[in-house]
């Protein structure tokens, strides 16, 4: 497969998705790679955004399907970049398309096979509090929705073979280079969370009622594993009292990670909001360093959280989480640096408003596209202030949280302004 | 604060809810009603069709149930969902007869099965209506589409088994052929949710004895543990699951 002109944009987050459809509205031909199996990246993770709390799916869901049905756009889920290289004014580029095991040509995404398959293990897409099929989509708003079979897990018992009526199931498949020459490149790389294990003192992965922001956004979603039911993960029962604790592994020099992450302060005033919602008896307690609501609607946003919804705000950071080993519940002692009083108390659940880290594809692919990173791991802009959307390469432009923690409309902005600039690049050079 | 507000309910009510509380999901009556009352307003929101009162006084002196229930998108998803699976049917009846079929058909059902998951998750209030309708209006025509191709493709084979799959057509666009299709909960208290640790959950057709578990889990190295006699969780070192679960599997056959 070989092309002569276009964009490629590499990551099918919202930021990547953004930016193909505006380069795909101005003709051009958009390579859209993904390297999971469905476009969506984190936002398709979300309950609400904030602050107006609307739901995400409905936000990301009509972009997913447009850019799959766009006809300037090529979408290639589940596929990898592998090389990159410069020939004259165009790049030539190598992708992989891993083998998904199924037959496109067959499948027509009944899902029967998913239905018999009798592995499960957890869904990396529910933060692993759900369960799938070793042959899965992983949710049912998937894009492209073609059924993958997890090699990893699969143990061909066969069933899946045996149950496809259409015979779709095909073991032999190998992953197919595809071959592509492009005139501009976006990166919308997306980030990751914070892994909270690096804080033993919160005890996350040892006390299974100490939980992240993303987890407890997969238990609030109502087409999460709980389908919205608020419940503790030890024994399933509806928290009375939750704590957040702010700034784990954000403005933490101690774990290399000296940035604000943006977004957490606003999420769990959202979440705190949600938990109200759903719970109205749920007593909520914000931990905090600063409360910063710095966007358009926060600041409402969070008095209408201490004033209208109860939510506790002290100013402290937890120096650590104590279980209670009969109950499950969770012991947090706390100096509250503005009465200079110290707390002890007792919470259901606790959730870690855990940082925004730089992903882990973006050294491979800053090695790839030989575009620098900067000290803190996220790509490096040619000038932050007047072109903070290019990198240092000509013709490579970056947006969205690729380049730094990143709300949603930051990103969604950082992606029209880069397929912009990728389009006049591509008019420019010809 | 909220105000809060107090509501009577018949004893044999709150009796029914007080034995809910004995499982340890609902700590007392009123987180049950809270949730009960949540959920219920959020099915009458999803139910809601896309003309408001505001809009449309009429509605409230001449109830048009059934005219409205028939343009609500939740209802004509419901049925373009049972046309598309009679058709996914059918491309799978002639992909087994070996028969000729349009090789861009798959794709295409997909496609629909994506706009009709599309569609089923845009039904909030807040959801832009005029999405939903367009995408439905393209959900149609590419059902109709296909369902020519396959039907052109039926004749080919004969009038008689293309006539037989009009008539199913015909059922499923006239009648509820009651695809239920139930959201299931994929959560369960107490398994590890860390993705680091490696643990699969087999679902077994047959019981197996959990003895010679155990003997299959001492010979890999991993642990077994029957959460019913169906499924058992298989916990320990990446390869040592896979190749456990295997063995475990085949021990039914």
């Amino acid at each position: 497969m070989s092309k002569t002109s276009g964009i490629l944009v590499i990551g099918g987050g919202i930021a990547g998705i953004q930016a193909a459809l505006d380069a795909a509205e101005q003709g051009v031909t958009v390579y859209l790679v993904e390297r999971e199996p469905s476009i969506g990246g984190h936002m398709a993770m979300l309950d609400k955004t904030f602050p107006t709390l609307d739901c995400s799916a409905c936000i990301l869901t009509p972009k997913m399907v447009e850019a799959s049905r766009h006809p300037n756009i090529k979408l290639l889920a589940y596929s990898e970049v592998q090389k990159v290289k410069r020939e004259g004014k165009n790049f030539k580029v190598e992708i992989l398309k891993k083998p998904r095991f199924v037959d496109e040509s067959k499948c027509t995404g009944c899902g029967v096979c998913a239905q018999h398959c009798p592995v499960e293990v957890p869904n990396e897409f529910d933060a692993g509090l759900g369960v799938r099929k070793a042959i899965y989509v992983p949710f049912p708003q998937a894009v492209p929705l073609k059924y993958t079979i997890d090699e990893k897990n699969c143990i061909k018992c066969g069933l899946c073979n045996r149950m496809c009526k259409a015979g779709s199931i095909n073991f032999d498949q190998k992953p197919e280079t595809i071959n592509l020459t492009v005139g501009a490149i976006i990166v919308a790389t997306g980030y990751e969370t914070f892994d909270a294990h690096k804080k033993s003192e919160y005890g996350y992965g040892r006390y299974p009622n100490v939980i992240t922001n993303l987890e407890l956004e997969r238990l609030l979603n109502a087409s999460g594993p709980t389908g919205g039911h608020i419940m503790r993960l030890s024994d399933g029962r509806i928290p009375r009292k939750v704590a957040f604790i702010q700034c784990v592994g954000s403005r933490d020099l101690h774990v290399g990670n000296p940035n604000c992450s943006g977004v957490c302060c606003m999420c769990a005033i959202k979440n705190g909001v949600l938990l109200k919602e759903h719970v109205h008896e749920i007593d909520v307690t914000i931990f905090y360093m600063d409360v910063r609501t710095f966007g358009k609607g926060f600041e409402e946003f969070y008095q209408r959280a201490k004033d209208e919804f109860g939510i506790h705000f002290i100013r402290g950071r937890v120096g650590k989480i104590v279980e209670n080993p009969e109950t499950n519940n969770l012991l947090l002692r706390i100096e509250n640096t503005e009465t200079s009083e110290v707390i002890q108390d007792e919470f259901d659940m606790v959730v870690l408003s855990i940082g925004v880290v730089p992903s882990g594809g973006i050294s491979e692919i800053s090695k790839i596209l030989s575009v620098p990173t900067d000290r803190y791991g996220f790509f490096e802009e040619k000038d932050i202030k007047t072109n903070p959307i290019a990198s240092k390469v000509e013709g490579i432009f970056v947006a969205g949280a690729a380049l730094g923690p990143k709300d949603i409309p930051d990103s969604v902005a950082d992606a029209s302004a880069a397929a912009i600039k990728a389009v006049t690049f591509l008019m420019g050079e010809k | 604060m909220r105000d809060w507000t107090t509501i009577s309910l018949r004893e044999e009510l709150i009796n029914e809810i007080r034995g809910l509380l004995k499982t340890g999901r609902y700590r007392s009556v009123s987180e049950f009603v809270s949730e009960a009352i949540r959920l219920r307003l959020e099915e009458v929101s999803r139910s809601k069709g896309p003309a408001t009162l505001e809009s449309n006084p009429s509605t409230l002196t001449v109830p048009p149930r059934t005219e409205h229930a028939e343009t609500h998108p939740d209802i004509v998803v419901d049925r373009l969902e049972q046309i598309w699976l009679v058709l996914t049917r059918l491309f799978e009846d002639m992909i087994q007869k070996n028969l000729e079929v349009d090789i861009e058909a798959a794709p295409k059902l997909r496609n629909c099965r994506t706009l009709i998951n599309f569609i089923r998750a845009h039904t909030c209030p807040g959801c832009d209506r005029d999405i939903v309708q367009y995408r439905l209006q393209d959900l149609q025509h590419s059902l109709e589409k296909i369902k020519g191709n396959l039907m052109a493709a039926a004749l080919r084979v004969s009038e008689t088994y293309a006539k037989k799959w009009v008539n199913i057509l015909d059922e499923a666009e006239r009648t509820d052929l009651q695809i239920i299709t139930s959201s299931v909960y994929t959560f369960v208290p107490g398994l590890p949710k860390n993705l680091e640790t490696e643990w699969v959950r087999l679902t077994l057709s047959k019981p197996i004895a959990k003895e010679k578990a155990q003997e299959i889990a001492k010979e890999f190295g991993v642990t077994t543990e029957f959460t019913d006699d169906s499924q058992l969780v298989v916990k320990g070192d990446k390869n040592s699951v896979k190749k456990a679960v295997r063995v475990l599997y085949q021990l039914q056959s």
